[in-house]
């Protein structure tokens, strides 16, 4: 079940809200309990041989999660904690990467060292949301680690806050002590009328995004990238914008509606995108595409590392390491590692001249650069393989029939037409991080015709998140 | 649940439902596909099935030769087939024709024309032995009610309900005002005539670099072929009950497999183009064996060369007016067969 599914729109999501607000009002501590059930169902609806890799992954930390905290023993602390992470990096390894290392593996011994060995991929489906929950569940085991946060006692709590619907399958990913006291008071939390409506136009605002730029975005785009390998300079230039359009307010909208509906039922999710095509360089990019990644990225992994307080080398090669794992985590694949090192790649490089970069360049040539560095990058992350990031790269730098004649603006003129609202949208409108709550019918009935149009777009045609499959 | 039905929420849901049902009536009853019968406004896709059976039943319905088809041969032009086959001619093709309707309009044509018929050309696709019931069956052969009567409602075992038409979409909407546009201006430019004609104005024909084009932007999906390599028996039952007829009425009946564009077929995928071939040669084996027909009375056209058409299509299965001749030619020559087997 996706949110754009009419069963979760008309059904799932009226009958959870009726069930939260009838049943928690007479019986308030069942609020944890119907967010819960409502999140197991909603994650059961797309394959419930799943749901006891979640329960897994859950008992595992909740357990080792009070085991760190009552441990006086710094070893064993470290012992409790390594176990945690090492469980939920198998869980990960094993459903994300185990072929994909394998192949590898096998590709380094047969081809490189010459040796006989074979390797039959193993048919594993991919749990959705994975990364994600992994993520969050090892962040809780890490806070506890650090003192930052004290385990819940409940476990129906820690299960509420790993499973929560809105955010379980592509996040945001939110840390346990940004939520623990609206998780802790739900039993006192009564929906009122404003996070209702805040929460439910932040959400219709995301499922058009969703449906209505970057679905529309995509049926045009996707037969062009199928035949990439013939395209001329200008589709190629055309469709590659179009993705790095689709792919903003897809996984913007995304995460509109998964903090519109946080807010619904007293949760704020933290920012997850704050207007990334507007920065100045690749390392502000960063902070503000897919923030909660980027923040988990640098607490647990990078600040470990050394983080800024190690030479200029070192800290470089920490943030190629930081985005080798970064790309990893988006796929088990080598274009997303290559996607993962140029970003990381291109942060150091700016960080070592940043001075330059924004002494000589003026503002906008520097989010213009910016752009186009990310729109590079997006190449490797949209390609099914490296043979297929060089040829659209060729042709990105200009290599091949140019085809910019009257034809291509005849045939394209829908795609130029989206190219330029999401440009005008994304770089000269306020983001929905600052939308604030409307009150008047006109916006009502406004509304209304938004999610008819978004109902339209959605029955007219099939329509996936691109972060479902990370 | 006064914080849940607030004002803003109230007038949100009532609006919505307001305009969802306002959208459910305007399309049904605007009709824009002729899906649901009603023809009170213009049809943005012609309705051949009531406009052609109009112009027959109030003609003489003196016809010798009927041509059966899909919109693949909506540009055969009978007047011209009447001089190439001497023999006075109907084209009765109708879009997205599968086997019911063939038997529907055969049936009707047996009835109710003045004279004995001496050839039935049926132009055949894979489409039109698509799975059934998984496969499309049309609601416009369904609410034409004189044709619905002659349609074998005992198909197979399984009750003949067309599934639903999504009319929750961008398209229906579009094809809705578009009907509404015609019905105020008047300026309908696709239709028929008598003996089944079309009028043609504004439907143009493409260059094979233009289908490739096309193709390619589809992704060259157009069509799935994979689902159209075995066909439907009850539908091939349908065709069967047809040969029975011709055969008691002493009708010569021919089968032709309509051609592709040769864009399409040059620049599809090796898997489509495989698919394809699969599913003309299920086709082709199936007209052989199951429907009793001999080689000399199934011609298979799939490619251009076959029967010297030209490169005429208004897209990858719809062939120009300059190709339908050639194919035209062709069949009243009688020739093509021994140029080989494409397969």
């Amino acid at each position: 079940m996706l949110f754009l599914d009419p069963y979760f729109l008309y059904a799932f999501l009226p009958l959870t809200l009726l069930t939260f607000v009838l049943v928690g009002d007479r019986l308030p501590k069942a609020k944890v309990f119907i967010l819960l059930v409502a999140s197991y169902i909603f994650y059961g609806s797309w394959n419930y041989h799943y749901l006891p890799l979640l329960l897994f992954s859950t008992v595992v930390d909740f357990f080792l999660g009070k085991a760190i905290h009552k441990e006086e023993s710094p070893g064993r602390k470290k012992i409790y904690l390594s176990l945690s992470i090492l469980t939920n990096l198998s869980v990960l390894g094993y459903f994300k990467y185990f072929n994909f290392f394998s192949e590898n593996l096998v590709f380094f011994l047969k081809d490189i060292l010459g040796l006989g060995y074979s390797f039959e991929a193993i048919n594993i489906i991919l749990p959705v949301g994975i990364s994600f929950y992994t993520f969050q569940s090892m962040s809780y085991s890490i806070d506890i680690y650090r003192g930052v946060i004290t385990p819940t006692k409940s476990f129906s709590v820690f299960a509420t806050y790993i499973s929560l619907f809105p955010q379980l399958v592509a996040g945001p990913i939110v840390r346990y002590k940004e939520i623990e006291k609206e998780i802790l008071n739900l039993s006192k939390y009564k929906i009122l009328a404003e996070n209702l409506n805040w929460g439910g136009q932040l959400f219709l605002i995301g499922l058009a995004k969703k449906v209505l730029i970057a679905d529309s975005l995509s049926s045009i785009i996707n037969p062009m990238i199928s035949n990439y390998a013939t395209a001329s300079i200008a589709e190629t230039w055309a469709f590659m914008l179009g993705y790095t359009f689709q792919i903003y307010f897809d996984f913007s909208g995304y995460t509109d509606m998964a903090r519109g509906l946080g807010r619904i039922f007293g949760f704020n999710f933290p920012l997850n995108f704050d207007s990334p095509y507007k920065s100045k360089n690749i390392g502000e990019f960063w902070r503000r595409w897919h923030m909660t990644l980027s923040f988990w990225l640098r607490d647990y992994l990078y600040i470990p590392l050394g983080g800024n307080k190690v030479g200029s080398f070192r800290r470089s090669l920490n943030v190629v390491i930081v985005f080798f794992l970064g790309g990893l985590w988006h796929g088990a694949n080598w274009t997303f590692v290559i996607w993962g090192l140029f970003h990381g790649l291109a942060i150091s490089f700016t960080n070592i001249f940043s001075s330059a970069w924004e002494k000589i360049l003026p503002h906008k040539l520097q989010v213009l650069l910016t752009f186009l560095i990310v729109v590079i990058g997006w190449v490797f992350f949209r390609s099914d393989n490296l043979e297929m990031s060089l040829s659209i790269l060729k042709r990105l730098f200009l290599m091949g029939n140019l085809g910019l004649d009257t034809s291509f603006f005849q045939q394209y003129w829908n795609l130029l037409l989206f190219l330029s609202g999401s440009f005008l949208i994304s770089w000269a409108l306020p983001n929905s991080n600052s939308w604030e709550v409307k009150k008047e019918r006109g916006w009502a009935i406004g509304f209304a015709f938004l999610l008819g149009a978004c109902m339209l777009s959605i029955l007219s045609g099939e329509t996936e998140f691109l972060y479902y499959q990370f | 649940m006064k914080q849940v039905f607030n004002p803003f929420v109230n007038v949100f849901l009532i609006s919505f439902v307001l305009l969802a049902l306002g959208f459910h009536f305007s399309v049904k009853t605007i009709d824009p596909r002729g899906n649901f019968g009603r023809q009170i406004f213009p049809l943005v896709v012609s309705n051949p099935r009531a406009e052609k059976m109009k112009f027959f039943l109030e003609s003489k319905r003196d016809y010798e030769t009927f041509l059966l088809c899909s919109s693949r041969c909506h540009r055969m032009d009978p007047d011209y087939m009447s001089r190439q086959f001497r023999s006075k001619t109907f084209n009765f093709s109708v879009n997205s024709a599968r086997a019911e309707d063939f038997l529907a309009i055969t049936r009707l044509i047996f009835e109710n024309n003045t004279i004995p018929i001496k050839n039935l050309i049926l132009a055949v696709d894979p489409s039109t032995f698509g799975p059934f019931p998984e496969y499309y069956f049309d609601h416009r052969l369904f609410h034409n009610k004189v044709l619905w009567d002659y349609a074998d409602v005992r198909l197979g075992k399984k009750k003949i309900v067309p599934k639903p038409v999504n009319i929750y979409s961008w398209q229906f909407l579009r094809d809705s005002f578009i009907s509404l546009y015609l019905a105020i201006s008047g300026s309908k430019d696709y239709g028929f005539v008598e003996h089944g004609k079309i009028v043609d104005r504004t439907l143009r024909t493409k260059s094979s670099d233009q289908v490739k084009k096309e193709v390619i932007a589809k992704g060259m999906k157009a069509f799935d072929w994979e689902n159209l390599t075995v066909l439907s028996q009850d539908r091939i039952d349908l065709v069967k009950k047809i040969v029975d007829l011709g055969q008691r009425f002493d009708v010569d009946i021919l089968f032709l497999i309509m051609p592709y564009s040769p864009g399409y077929i040059a620049h599809a995928n090796e898997e489509t183009r495989k698919d394809l071939w699969k599913s003309q040669r299920a086709l082709k084996e199936t007209l052989e064996k199951f429907l009793g027909a001999t080689r000399d009375n199934v011609f298979i056209y799939i490619e251009n060369s076959l029967f010297n058409g030209v490169d005429d299509y208004s897209n990858e299965i719809h062939p120009g007016f300059q190709t339908s001749r050639a194919l035209i030619d062709a069949l009243a020559a009688r020739r093509n067969w021994a140029a080989g087997e494409p397969l």
